[in-house]
């Protein structure tokens, strides 16, 4: 870009835009702060307010959005410090619905849930807005998810395979791994062309530090947005995030491009919106929820979808994060999103404490989409490791009465402890889907049996970097054709005999 | 709080088609005008009718020395007992606000309030006058307020609305025009 622009140009521009600006006055509803508090302002006046409708307190500079349309008044939330509004102050209708900067420019960026950049690195200058709320694309601009979006994370991928336009929910009490989950989904997303969107909702700051320096440090800013509502931000805040980063999010969806959004977690979210509207004295229902929680997360989550090729193609794959509490599924907040994903990834805290990292528990956890995206490779080792852990659960069910067991049952309880062992995975170490594919074979087919159960993941490690350095030529053949034909298999087995003769045990 | 409007609404409402049954609109208006500044100027003295620990023949007794002092109407000296025994009399004010809406609407008057830069000329005051009464069909009731901060030309407040053609608001909409 070498063009030189005369500073007349310039000015003949600014002339050409000012000749032709017409608009000298505006017109625009304006009513009064009744009274004002915890974030909450009721106005008098604004009787053609639309609900999700801006407005604007001039003296403050500060904009609201409406939420309670009531027979005399509106209650309003603040996106700013209620200290500052004052009863009786002005306010005025924009006629504009809340609406976000979204594009490249805010890709490697942490932003608060309007926008604004919160990580000291100066103005974003975004081209385009788009309004925080939509209606979900319908059924006819929609087609079955049928690309994988890749986790990295074995037992994912194998068992619980996502695609790329699917919302699967991660649910799972405290600590047991949830973030960790999407923050390895993320890291993974390298190169393959997915814009990641992470919303942090109600979580101390110094944690969404953190993340960001996780993200940082995994090169996986490159495409990522933060957008950041830490839990002292007034809960108006909190609520919008996650219409805020699914505005943002769907700009590479319409633009034909694939996106993943991380909503962690809606639990706060839902929380955030019960004490709103609590505060706007709406009814409250089951746990003092308002009613239309329900209608909150359904309408978000129906955001996510894969485009038809007519309409791009593109796709917007949901991973929202739900905390329970002592594992219990059954409460208003996770029944609710149970039903409006595609399935769920549950997570166990006794897992957690038994090492079985990540604590994914695999007999309830499903996928009810993502079959049909899963790589034909990954489907010849993923249907023997599933049948080999079910089998092995029921049978350790059984081993636990201390019961004789014959000979068969030993051996298929012992290939069960070392599936079992494979599919611990430590965290910021996502595999491609070759290496996954190439790490399960060996344990589906038997090859890891006389193995000591201590020294699997040794095996798998060394079983890793051989490939890696040796048989680079097998990763790349599976990444091609996305399949093991017999030819390869035999080139597999050639080479696992190889390796095992020169493993020490 | 929440009733606040619907509470003043329904008791003005009353007191509204009481006094035009019975030709006392006039009389009521300003009653109640003298009230709202008393109460304006002693603010206790609302507060002090809405003690509840206060006998309500003590109360009563002080109505009707407001009635003598002032010389109220029976209508409103009868309409402060009822807002007393009710319960109601803190709402007053707000009372006497919407009472004053629906007294305008009856005379075809609306509130116009004007922001200016400056003060307003007369002619400048009959030009507004004229052109807005036509333009809102009714006559109007004009409060005046200067604000340098405008820059020039004028804003106008009515019936919930702002129509802003002040010099400021041009030169913040050609900024999002240029910065477009
Ligand atoms: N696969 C893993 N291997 C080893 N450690 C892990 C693994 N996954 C998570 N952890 C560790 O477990 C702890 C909890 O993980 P994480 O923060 O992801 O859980 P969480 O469910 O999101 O917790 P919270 O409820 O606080 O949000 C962290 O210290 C993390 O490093
Ligand atoms: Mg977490």
């Amino acid at each position: 870009m070498n063009v030189r622009i005369s500073p007349e140009e310039i000015s003949s521009v600014i002339r050409s835009r000012l000749e032709s600006f017409s608009k000298s006055y505006e017109l625009a509803q304006v009513g009064q702060v009744l009274e004002v508090g915890d974030g909450i302002a009721r106005i008098y006046g604004l009787e053609d307010a639309m609900a999700g409708e801006l407005v604007f307190f001039p003296k403050q500079n500060m904009y609201g959005m409406v939420l309670n349309l009531e027979e005399e008044s509106v209650g309003v939330c603040l996106f700013g410090d209620d200290s500052e509004v004052k009863e009786g102050d002005e306010v005025r209708c924009t006629g504009r619905i809340a609406e976000v900067p979204v594009g490249d420019a805010l890709i490697g960026r942490v932003v608060n849930p309007l926008g604004i950049p919160v990580d000291g690195k100066g103005e974003i200058k975004a081209d385009r807005f788009r309004p925080i709320e939509r209606i979900a694309p319908g059924v006819i601009e929609r087609q079955p998810v049928k690309e994988p979006l890749q986790t990295g994370i074995k037992a994912i991928d194998a068992m619980i395979p996502i695609g790329r336009g699917q919302r699967e929910l991660i649910i799972g009490d405290r600590q047991t791994g949830k973030t960790a989950i999407a923050l390895d989904t993320i890291i993974n997303q390298k190169g393959k062309g997915v814009v990641c969107v992470y919303v942090a909702i109600g979580q101390k700051n110094s944690t969404i530090a953190n993340i960001v320096k996780t993200l940082e440090r995994f090169g996986a800013m490159e495409y990522t947005i933060v957008v950041a509502a830490g839990a002292s931000e007034p809960a108006p805040l909190l609520y919008i995030a996650p219409y805020a980063g699914c505005a943002m999010a769907e700009e590479f969806l319409e633009t034909g491009r694939h996106a993943l959004i991380i909503y962690d977690d809606l639990t706060k979210h839902a929380q955030a919106y019960r004490e709103m509207s609590l505060l706007l004295r709406r009814p409250p229902g089951r746990e003092a929820y308002p009613g239309d929680i329900f209608y909150a997360h359904s309408r978000l989550l129906e955001r996510a979808c894969k485009y038809s090729d007519a309409k791009g193609g593109g796709s917007l794959t949901a991973l929202p994060i739900i905390e329970t509490q002592a594992g219990d599924v059954t409460t208003y907040i996770p029944t609710n999103v149970i039903s409006i994903t595609d399935g769920q990834i549950y997570l166990e805290t006794n897992l957690f404490y038994q090492g079985v990292r990540p604590a994914i528990n695999v007999g309830l956890s499903v996928s009810r989409v993502g079959g049909n995206a899963q790589v034909k490779a990954m489907k010849q080792v993923a249907g023997r490791l599933r049948l080999d852990l079910a089998q092995y659960r029921e049978m350790e069910a059984f081993a636990q009465f201390g019961t004789e067991l014959d000979k068969a049952t030993i051996a298929q309880l012992e290939r069960g402890r070392r599936l079992v062992e494979l599919l611990k995975q430590p965290q910021y170490q996502p595999l491609s889907m070759p290496e996954e594919v190439m790490v399960l074979y060996v344990g589906v087919n038997g090859y890891l049996d006389d193995i000591p159960l201590d020294r699997v993941k040794r095996f798998e490690e060394e079983w890793l970097s051989t490939l890696r350095s040796e048989y680079p030529h097998i990763l790349e053949e599976i990444e091609k054709a996305k399949e093991i034909s017999p030819e390869l298999e035999e080139k597999i087995k050639k080479a696992i005999e190889k390796f095992k003769e020169r493993f020490q045990v | 709080m929440d009733d606040k409007f619907l509470i003043a609404e329904k008791y003005a409402q009353a007191l509204f088609s009481y006094a035009k049954d019975n030709n006392l609109i006039e009389e009521v208006m300003s009653d109640l005008l003298l009230l709202k500044e008393a109460s304006g100027l002693v603010p206790d003295f609302l507060r002090w009718m809405s003690v509840p620990i206060i006998p309500l023949e003590r109360k009563v007794e002080f109505v009707e020395e407001i009635k003598r002092a002032f010389g109220l109407s029976d209508a409103v000296e009868y309409f402060l007992r009822i807002l007393m025994e009710k319960k109601r009399i803190r709402f007053l004010p707000d009372i006497v606000e919407r009472f004053r809406i629906l007294y305008n609407t009856f005379h075809h008057r609306v509130d116009v309030r004007v922001v200016s830069a400056r003060a307003l000329s007369e002619s400048e005051r009959q030009l507004f006058l004229h052109i807005w009464g036509a333009y809102l069909k009714r006559w109007i009731n004009l409060v005046e307020e200067v604000d340098e901060d405008i820059l020039g030309g004028i804003k106008v407040y009515f019936r919930g609305y702002l129509y802003d053609a002040s010099l400021k608001k041009r030169l913040e909409l050609l900024k999002e025009e240029l910065v477009r």
